[in-house]
């Protein structure tokens, strides 16, 4: 993940620091919906917020997070909620590593 | 290259944004889908990268839009996705899209791609802009040869085509397949036509057709013979026509009174003359070069005469006839021709059956554009005399009160015809106009009279059968040749009247004469027809020889309104 970060320093420049904010902020309000979105069963609502942070994740070079929101938004997609809360538990932690490590780049 | 960014994740829509300036390309963003459909309409840019999954509108959307409203423009459309599907990628190339871009993104891809599309839109831009060209340049062709097709028509106008003794299939277009079909008729009665058939296609092919057409109507509206026709059209195509370009064609002259045809081919498919009564056909071959390849001092104008009795037609093709195609690429032919031909004869068909033949030949083919056929029918020809009524004109105009003296010695009998020139001069001379066929008729006949029966001693008793009058005609070409003395004079003078004018026409040649006695003698028997002296007197209010009959003075008045007050 680093590697990206590095790549992205390079790309934005200046805009590094607006890309930092924008991926916490914006996936940190994904995240806060989503535990209401599984309790009450909206799996296709799920999907489709997690397939967001999928892509935002992938592209910050964040793979394991994105992996693990790739096996929820498939589960979801499939109607499938029953693991939802572990992986969301788990997505959660490494969300905040992520902006960790871009927060300190 | 202006780019849309179509993506409601604001981190993947940074980076992407960044990647495509960082390719030297201008962005224009919308964070969901009716901003998409705004911003495109607004901005027109040259690529869309599309997000599927976005709010208010998602790309399926907005692909849609873009495609229908603005297909014209060729947007390449790529849809950003993480998606794999089968089912959802089928979905996105449906809705209009050309591509695919995954995440995470990936700098080296997105530059082929979007490189790739600006080519391809080049690509289809140049081809638009070429088709359009195109499109213009055809319309423009399309348009002139409307104009120019108008330009012929007033030209190579239909003439005696339509009389009901002529018979001719000739395509709307076929003036520039380089076809041209005429009929004048004779001022003296009998009809003139010509079947030309110029090399090559299109304007080029065409364009010989005007001074053809214009050399043809008024030379026979004047009283020329063919043979001066043609030489006029061979003078006038030489001069005008580049080097390998020419014009393959027939002329006839056809006399339903002396029931003669006169005919030359130069360069077209052979005539025939069918001969109903007989059954039989007879070949006219083409024995002259076509017209504009020599100049007229090598070119060769000898023209033969036949007899064409009543019951005979005669067949005028270009080759178009029998080169049509079936839709197996076989050709009519000439078999095929002679056949339908002969099949038509005892019936006097024989144009509906050659119709009719290449009609269902050329079945389910598209050929037979340049088609063009022609059958002029013997026919009873009952020549009017009478003068046409006008409206009061003027009585003193044009050269009404000169005089003409007219000398011609054996080298101008045997080259020149003097009766264009003499009646184009009456022509000018108050309302003679109305009196054209008489005073042609007139005129013709004393000419005539004087060179062929004072000065090359023919008989007219010749002309009586269809073998005699082709030796006639023999005779007459033989003596002119060798022709070393003798003379006609021609006296014309004018009077202006109250109510119109009088003419004095005076010939007189070197011969010896004839017994004009006998022909004052039955000039008061109604029973009189035919040409000669007799119609001279009907149609002449004096007539007073002199001389043993060399000499012959004729009166002819003429008034203003077409009759006496």
């Amino acid at each position: 993940m680093k590697e990206m970060i590095q790549q992205l320093k390079d790309l934005l420049g200046d805009d590094f620091s607006t890309l930092v904010k924008a991926y916490d902020e914006d996936n940190r309000a994904i995240l806060d919906s989503l535990g209401g979105l599984i309790k009450s069963g909206q799996s296709e609502e799920v999907a489709r917020q997690i397939h967001s942070l999928k892509g935002a994740s992938a592209n910050i070079g964040a793979e394991n997070l994105s992996q693990t929101c790739q096996t929820l938004e498939h589960n979801a997609r499939a109607g499938d909620l029953s693991d939802a809360p572990e992986l969301l538990a788990t997505i959660q932690s490494q969300f905040e590593e992520a902006v960790t490590l871009l927060k300190e780049a | 290259m202006k780019i849309l960014i179509a993506e409601d994740n604001a981190t993947d829509r940074l980076i992407l944004k960044k990647l495509v300036e960082q390719q030297g390309h201008e962005v224009v963003e919308a964070k969901n889908g009716k901003e998409a459909i705004e911003k495109y309409s607004s901005e027109l840019p040259g690529i869309v990268l599309l997000d599927v999954i976005m709010p208010e509108a998602d790309g399926f959307e907005v692909a849609k839009f873009i495609k229908l409203n603005y297909d014209a423009l060729y947007t390449p459309i790529i849809f950003i996705t993480s998606l794999t599907e089968t089912e959802f990628l089928v979905k996105c190339i449906e809705s209009g899209g050309d591509d695919f871009f995954t995440k995470p993104f990936n700098r080296i891809v997105l530059q082929a791609k979007i490189d790739a599309f600006i080519r391809a839109k080049n690509l289809y831009q140049t081809v638009v802009k070429q088709k359009q060209e195109i499109e213009l340049y055809s319309e423009h062709l399309v348009q002139e040869q409307r104009v120019a097709k108008q330009i012929f028509d007033n030209v190579a106008h239909k003439g005696a085509l339509e009389e009901a003794y002529i018979s001719y299939s000739v395509s709307a277009l076929s003036i520039f397949n380089g076809d041209i079909l005429l009929a004048a008729k004779r001022p003296l009665g009998g009809v003139n036509v010509l079947l030309g058939d110029f090399t090559g296609h299109g304007l080029p092919a065409s364009i010989g057709a005007l001074p053809v057409s214009d050399i043809f109507y008024s030379m026979t509206t004047k009283g020329f013979e063919l043979f001066e026709i043609i030489s006029k059209l061979n003078e006038r195509l030489h001069s005008i026509l580049p080097t390998g370009f020419f014009c393959c064609a027939i002329l006839a002259e056809i006399d339903f009174e002396q029931n003669s045809l006169t005919f030359w081919n130069g360069g077209l498919p052979d005539a025939y003359l069918i001969k109903r009564k007989s059954g039989e056909l007879l070949e006219l071959p083409s024995s002259h070069l076509p017209l504009g390849i020599v100049e007229n001092d090598k070119y060769d104008i000898n023209i033969d005469m036949m007899a064409f009795e009543d019951g005979d037609s005669i067949f005028i093709y270009s080759d178009g006839v029998i080169e049509a195609e079936d839709d197996r690429g076989e050709m009519f032919g000439r078999d095929n021709l002679v056949l339908a031909l002969l099949n038509g004869v005892s019936e006097g068909k024989s144009f509906d059956s050659v119709s009719q033949a290449i009609k269902s030949h050329s079945k389910g083919s598209s050929q037979g554009d340049d088609i063009t056929f022609l059958e002029v029918r013997n026919h009873f020809e009952d020549q009017t005399y009478s003068p046409d009524e006008v409206e009061q004109v003027q009585v003193k105009s044009g050269p009404s009160d000169s005089s003409i003296n007219l000398f011609l010695g054996p080298q101008s009998l045997k080259s020149y015809n003097p009766m264009p020139m003499l009646f184009d001069m009456l022509m000018e001379i108050g309302n003679l106009r109305s009196y054209r066929t008489p005073l042609f008729t007139i005129l013709t006949e004393l000419y005539s009279n004087s060179l062929e029966h004072g000065i090359l001693k023919l008989s007219s008793s010749l002309k009586r059968s269809a073998d005699g009058f082709a030796e006639y005609y023999r005779l007459r070409e033989a003596r002119l040749d060798a022709l070393k003395d003798g003379y006609v004079k021609i006296a014309i003078s004018h009077a202006d009247l109250a109510d119109g004018g009088m003419l004095t026409i005076h010939f007189e040649d070197s011969g010896e004469g004839f017994d004009y006695k006998s022909v004052e003698n039955i000039k008061d028997d109604s029973k009189l027809s035919g040409r000669g002296y007799p119609l001279i007197y009907k149609l002449a209010d004096s007539v007073v020889f002199d001389n043993n009959g060399s000499t012959v003075t004729i009166k002819f008045r003429w008034y203003s309104t077409g009759k006496p007050q």
